[in-house]
């Protein structure tokens, strides 16, 4: 028998040691190819199932990149479905609001309406048209699939793989805890950076930079020979993920304030609490049999980084406005409310540390940037426990030549 | 039957709470940026051996039936969470080692892209 407290090995050289081009994160012609083999072509987390619970609901979705806006709606059939934010008569988006409620979707330009199926159903002084066949002016339609909560749109009419063998290794049990009813938006951030959307992803999905980056923050509650890195050479759509252990002896420094908040919550990922998240249908997700095991971080290609826990999920986000631009957000999801003052104080604690650690994370990308675009770096090198950074890429070529094959 | 926590005495301290009792994360987070480190110190050392049974005091309520001194007292026991990291690990009012937070703008749901 091992040591139940181990930890596994930090990562492998199995995807080779070669150094990766700086040019893919800043060339214009890189830019179009993701463009044109990604984001036109692969999954994109778009919204949460909850935010269209009911038949009418609806949000909005924009790929910046791609100057493109949908519609995400609950049908009265409680079918959902994806539209472009496009109305057929002159091209007017039709919603402009993140979320909301209607029984029809109606044009602010001319007062074209469309119902829920996407389908045009009133046409303000139809007899001012020519030749004309309503039953051919409906929205155009988007791929649309939902898993683990989360909703995924492809402007792939016909996606390569369907959206759960694109996400496999996370299997069923994910789907059933992610998606579990229990989980509700607590908050989020979002921001915009001078820089290469791909560079925040990479930020997030090794465990290297922690003692050095986090080193005014969370050193010591998660040391970076904590953090250990798995790939999945063979998934289309997860090609890595990364997991953080506490240190069986918390180093560093745990305040007053950390400690007086454990007593009430257990949101802080940094601080043992005493008091456990409760989460439901967690079996064959969470690491539970391993005393020190906090969380899993999944890249999901192309763009987010979920976070997995007990009773949390966080979100990263990043979406390309440029090759140098992006905007960037992360959201939370929590079972159980905060009623009390002792859970407020506990939240409110949690959600300024992991705020503070988050601006350590986002401190290098710009100045990255600035050296790629300037030409000053050419290659980046590449270790062992930073593998996730090297699958992303080799995903992001295999991407690039076409078809989405995983052998 | 259920034991009532008495209200600490927080006499000794009715200017810092009034200067942190601001009503947002926000708000308390600008407080903190644009403070000195000793007005920050001396709230901090004010406040944290009374934390504990403020926050016992506090819990025994609906949060929503929280009003006049108790709401006040609650939004400046939550400053504290505010200015932990800069009294025990910077140091200083502020961290020179991340992107500055109020960068990150809060969202009003997952979808929000009105913010920014």
């Amino acid at each position: 028998m091992g040591n139940i407290t181990a930890i596994p090995p930090l990562g492998s050289h199995e995807l080779g040691t070669e150094a990766i081009p700086a040019e893919h994160y800043s060339s214009q012609k890189t830019f179009e190819l993701e463009k044109e083999k990604i984001f036109k072509k692969t999954w994109l987390m778009a919204g949460r199932e909850a935010d269209v619970s009911k038949p009418g609901d609806y949000v909005t979705f924009f790929i910046d990149a791609l100057e493109v806006s949908i519609i995400i709606a609950k049908g009265k059939d409680k079918k959902v479905r994806a539209f472009y934010n496009a109305c057929t008569h002159r091209g007017a988006h039709i919603l402009n609001e993140p979320c909301g409620h209607t029984n029809f979707m109606t044009c602010g330009f001319h007062g074209w309406v469309f119902d829920l199926e996407g389908k045009l159903a009133d046409v303000p002084g139809e007899e001012l048209f020519g030749d004309f066949d309503k039953s051919k002016l409906g929205l155009k339609g988007v791929s649309v699939d939902i898993w683990g909560g989360f909703i995924f749109i492809n402007l792939d009419p016909n996606p390569d793989v369907a959206l759960r063998d694109y996400l496999a290794p996370l299997n069923e049990s994910f789907d059933k805890y992610l998606g579990h009813e229990d989980w509700t938006w607590s908050y989020g951030w979002r921001a915009k950076f001078n820089a290469n959307w791909k560079l925040l992803v990479d930020a997030q999905i090794e465990g290297y930079h922690v003692d050095q980056t986090h080193r005014n923050t969370i050193a010591g509650a998660i040391p970076g020979e904590n953090a250990p890195a798995v790939v999945y050479p063979d998934s289309i759509g997860v090609p890595a993920k990364i997991s953080a252990y506490r240190p069986e002896k918390i180093l560093g420094v745990q305040t007053d304030v950390a400690l007086l908040s454990a007593k009430h919550g257990a949101t802080s990922l940094y601080t043992k609490s005493e008091n456990e998240f409760t989460a439901k249908d967690g079996e064959g997700v969470l690491n539970e049999d391993h005393p020190l095991w906090i969380f899993d971080a999944y890249l999901l290609f192309p763009n987010i980084v979920l976070f997995v826990q007990k009773g949390q999920i966080l979100v990263q986000r990043t979406i390309a406005i440029s090759p140098s631009e992006c905007f960037w957000e992360v959201d939370f999801f929590h079972t159980g409310t905060v009623d009390t003052f002792g859970q407020l104080f506990n939240s409110e604690q949690g959600r300024i540390q992991i705020r503070d650690v988050l601006t350590e994370d986002l401190y290098t990308a710009e100045g990255i940037q600035m050296n790629f675009n300037a030409g000053v770096i050419k290659e980046v090198y590449i270790n062992q426990q930073e593998i996730p950074i090297r699958a992303y890429y080799h995903r992001l070529m295999k991407a690039f030549k076409g078809k989405e094959v995983s052998q | 039957m259920s034991h009532i926590i008495e209200r600490p005495d927080m006499s000794h301290m009715l200017e810092e709470i009034n200067q942190w009792a601001l009503p947002t994360t926000e708000e308390r987070l600008v407080k903190r940026m644009n403070s000195s480190m000793e007005d920050i110190q001396r709230f901090y050392d004010a406040m944290l051996p009374h934390l504990a049974s403020v926050i016992d005091y506090l819990n025994q309520f609906k949060l929503a039936d929280l009003a006049g001194e108790d709401l006040k007292l609650s939004r400046a026991a939550l400053a504290m969470c505010e200015v932990d990291n800069a009294v025990n690990k910077w140091k200083k009012p502020t961290l020179s080692t991340g992107i500055d937070p109020l960068r990150m703008v809060k969202k009003t749901a997952f979808n929000d892209r009105k913010v920014l």
